[in-house]
């Protein structure tokens, strides 16, 4: 199985990062959808199924955490795991984020290893 | 007795971590005086302020050249492709959006939470008091200099 993930920032330097370390995770990858804040990525899983969201915290319009808020109100997201990619080091937004309903956190700088860790531990193992 | 590290010794170390890590960019202080400190500079700045258990902003300037370089390594473009330079002052912001959430994690640890803005460019008429400030911080990478400052509200480190 393959998956497709969106990946939610307002850099452009930070999503083709993202997009360049999901490839090196050898994780099948059968698309990636980019999204500049919580509104667009909302807009654009309207279209299009995603497995995995990859989200900012801090981004004008709409931050992570109203995105988390948003897809946990719409049946049709709620399921989605998120992942919270941030630069933030504090333990209480950390918990904060996972009572929200975040299945994984990564901090800021991250590595491609550090990266398939956690999707392995959001979404599982798959066949190589 | 404990001397506290004055803060913007902490940021240099942060900062030196975060270029290494984040763009592949590995850099040495520029020391007071030091003949590559340059004199005139023509630089991009951008600002990063935070609230919460405390408040403040961190600056960060470089050259165009510093951009470019940072924005081709991290995006993985050859330094001269036109997209290194168009990503050259995103990579910056960037940049300053991770060294200052490590940097607030390494000064305060890991218990308080911290609202960080979003990165703005600065005005380049800025530049002339961080050139001169006493708590700046200057970089030496690839030939080329970078100059951070922090300002804490109520931090007399």
């Amino acid at each position: 199985m393959a998956y497709t993930v969106m990946v939610v920032d307002d850099s452009a330097t930070i999503r083709t990062v993202l997009e360049r370390s999901l490839k090196m995770t050898k994780v099948p990858i059968e698309g990636i959808v980019q999204a500049v804040n919580g509104r667009d990525a909302l807009a654009k899983m309207a279209d299009t199924w995603v497995d995995i969201v990859f989200t900012d915290i801090h981004m004008p319009e709409m931050d992570g955490m109203a995105l988390i808020d948003a897809m946990n109100a719409d049946p049709a997201l709620r399921d989605i795991p998120v992942v919270v990619v941030s630069t933030e080091g504090s333990e209480v937004r950390i918990e904060e984020l996972r009572r929200k309903g975040a299945k994984g956190y990564l901090r800021k700088p991250f590595t491609p290893e550090a990266l398939r860790d956690v999707i392995i531990s959001t979404l599982g193992g798959w066949d190589e | 007795m404990n001397e506290k590290k004055p803060i913007h010794e902490t940021l240099a170390v942060v900062a030196g971590r975060i270029l290494e890590d984040a763009a592949f960019v590995f850099t040495d202080r520029m020391q007071e005086g030091a003949c590559s400190r340059p004199a005139s500079w023509e630089a991009d700045g951008v600002s990063l302020s935070f609230t919460g258990a405390a408040s403040g902003t961190v600056h960060l300037w470089a050259d165009e050249g510093f951009a470019r370089y940072a924005a081709s390594n991290m995006l993985g473009l050859e330094p001269g492709a036109d997209d290194a330079a168009a990503q050259g002052m995103d990579a910056l912001k960037e940049l300053l959006n991770i060294i200052v959430g490590n940097f607030l994690t390494e000064v305060y640890g890991a218990a308080p939470v911290f609202n960080l803005g979003i990165p703005e460019p600065l005005d380049p008429a800025a530049l002339e008091a961080d050139r001169t400030a006493a708590n700046g911080v200057w970089l030496e990478a690839e030939g080329r200099a970078l100059l951070l400052t922090v300002r804490i509200r109520g931090e007399e480190r």
